[in-house]
């Protein structure tokens, strides 16, 4: 076989890495049909429902939904987004009220001028529910397509690690980590791109910069052409059991 | 009549409480796979995220975990077909891997993003086999100018691409049985794909006439594709030690090969699903009009 997982580098990781967020199996342990049944129903219903939670966060962002958006996530709730962490609804208002957050251009609207293409095309979800059903993580990415008429277009994708909590039957984003994968002028080959900085600079905090975040984030994003898998994978290999963590 | 209707309602409440106590089990039963079936389709939407992420990430080491160790395994990338796991090692590890220099991960200037979507899942009704179709666009860009741990030259390209994937039930899990793969177009990034079959360009030969895809052929007629070409695998294991084990032709795959063959040769990779309100099973035959 040529199957050739374990490197020194892979155990490295291993050793580095945190316990990987496991899946769990509904049934396990069930033999009343009638358990099983309710287990398999909620467990759909739980997907359906963290799918459901992060595809309205996709659309109510390119909508500027910004109070909508909020609902979405619990008081307390963090966002890794851009370089810097913002913790809690006042900051997440002050995040997705921002240019970082949105077009500059659409900065200070509450609904999205005709002008301006906003479109995040969220997809792609890997779901892992809890064993007790009450916590959740998944990753998503999106697909971007940006722009203001007459004045420029930006083609970008970005990587998504949510974690959710279900309260009083209701799925809730308790932490969101946002890493850019790649962003460039539409239509402009791959080739021409201007390198990016592999870590940007550190941010200016709150209040200091009015619309900064809190505190420095936990997770380096170098964009493309730098390798980056950042977010990490909350999930194992199904077939290793491994928790695959590169630099 | 009030002292009926509560009789009746005691009657009725009586009867409801018995049938719940000796419903048949075959009911729950049935109820259980149904919600069974549910299950399944998201851990297979589940695992096809795992694939796209590391395929994403070009951890590809870690692909041929996801298939099933069973017999009849099989990979279909490019009209080459190879088997089982050890097969799957060989295609990903041994020919993708070695591509980026062997490194089982992300590598400076390489960019592989791919936008999985538009899944039919169809779980069999004993719930141990289930088969997918998937699409994706696909935007490899294998180097930052100079930079390559392979070498390689080429630029930025869209590529459109369908899967049609079988699997097989892995204990509460499932893994792949058949891995289908059909890349039927690819164009420059920025430049369109209507601009290609472009002689002398991306590979396509200078002279390439109405009938120029069938230079790109696998099968095993055709194995006068040049050494490092796209299809240099035309050689079988183990004479090539990164070899399909054999290969089928675009008309056994409904898959053509040229670059955006779609633009001189229309094919349609085989549907797994009957029409979800007929249920018949719905082929169609590649168009024979056009160029």
């Amino acid at each position: 076989m040529m199957l050739r997982v374990y490197s020194i580098m892979t155990v490295a990781a291993i050793a580095l890495a945190p316990a990987p967020f496991v899946m769990a199996r509904p049934t396990e342990g069930l033999q009343d049909e009638r358990a099983m049944l309710e287990a398999l129903v909620t467990r759909a219903e739980d997907y359906e429902a963290i799918k459901r939670v992060s595809y309205a966060f996709g659309y109510y962002r390119d909508e500027l939904m910004v109070d909508e958006m909020l609902g979405l996530f619990t008081g307390g709730a963090s966002v890794d987004y851009a370089n810097g962490k913002y913790v809690g609804k006042g900051s997440l208002r002050r995040l997705f009220e921002s240019d970082r957050f949105r077009p500059s251009e659409a900065v200070g609207a509450t609904a999205l001028p005709p002008n301006i293409l906003n479109d995040h095309i969220m997809m792609r979800p890997v779901i892992t529910i809890e064993a007790d059903g009450r916590t959740a993580k998944a990753r998503l990415k999106d697909w971007n397509m940006l722009g203001v008429h007459g004045k420029w277009q930006v083609e970008s994708s970005g990587i998504y690690e949510f974690s959710y909590a279900k309260i009083e039957g209701a799925w809730k984003i308790t932490k969101l980590a946002y890493c850019t994968r790649y962003s460039h002028p539409y239509l402009t080959s791959l080739r021409d791109v201007p390198l990016p900085e592999r870590a940007p600079a550190e941010p200016k905090f709150y209040p200091s910069d009015r619309n900064g975040p809190d505190r420095q984030t936990d997770f380096a994003c170098p964009p493309w052409p730098h390798p980056s898998m950042a977010p990490p994978l909350h999930y194992p290999n199904p077939g290793t059991g491994e928790l695959i963590h590169r630099p | 009549m009030i002292r009926c209707l509560a009789l009746a309602a005691l009657a009725l409440g009586g009867t409801t409480a018995a049938a719940r106590d000796s419903a048949p089990t075959a009911e729950v039963e049935a109820l259980v796979t149904r919600a069974g079936v549910l299950n399944d389709i998201y851990d297979i939407e589940r695992l096809h995220g795992v694939y796209a992420y590391q395929q994403d990430n070009r951890l590809f080491d870690y692909q041929p975990y996801l298939f099933s160790e069973d017999e009849g395994v099989e990979t279909h990338f490019m009209n080459g077909v190879y088997r089982g796991r050890e097969g799957a090692a060989r295609l990903w590890t041994g020919r993708f891997g070695a591509a980026q220099g062997g490194v089982n991960m992300p590598t400076f200037g390489y960019l592989i993003d791919k936008h999985d979507a538009q899944g039919i899942i169809t779980v069999s009704p004993d719930r141990k086999t289930a088969k997918a179709r998937f699409r994706t666009s696909r935007d490899p860009a294998p180097v930052y100018p100079g930079t390559s741990l392979a070498g390689e030259t080429l630029i930025g390209v869209d590529q459109s691409v369908i899967y049609e994937m079988d699997y097989v039930r892995n204990g509460d899990d499932w893994r792949f049985k058949t891995w289908r793969i059909c890349i039927y177009a690819q164009a420059y990034y920025g430049a369109g794909y209507a601009v290609l079959p472009k002689p002398g360009v991306m590979g396509i030969p200078a002279d390439l006439g109405p009938d120029g895809w069938k230079k790109y052929d696998l099968s095993p007629e055709k194995l006068t594709a040049t050494e490092g070409s796209v299809n240099a695998a035309n050689t079988y294991y183990p004479q090539n030690p990164v070899g399909p084990d054999r290969t089928e032709t675009p008309e056994q795959s409904g898959c053509y090969l040229a670059r955006n063959q779609v633009m001189s040769k229309p094919a349609v990779v085989p549907f797994h699903f009957a029409h979800p309100v007929t249920g018949a099973f719905v082929t169609q035959l590649p168009s024979q009009e056009g160029k």
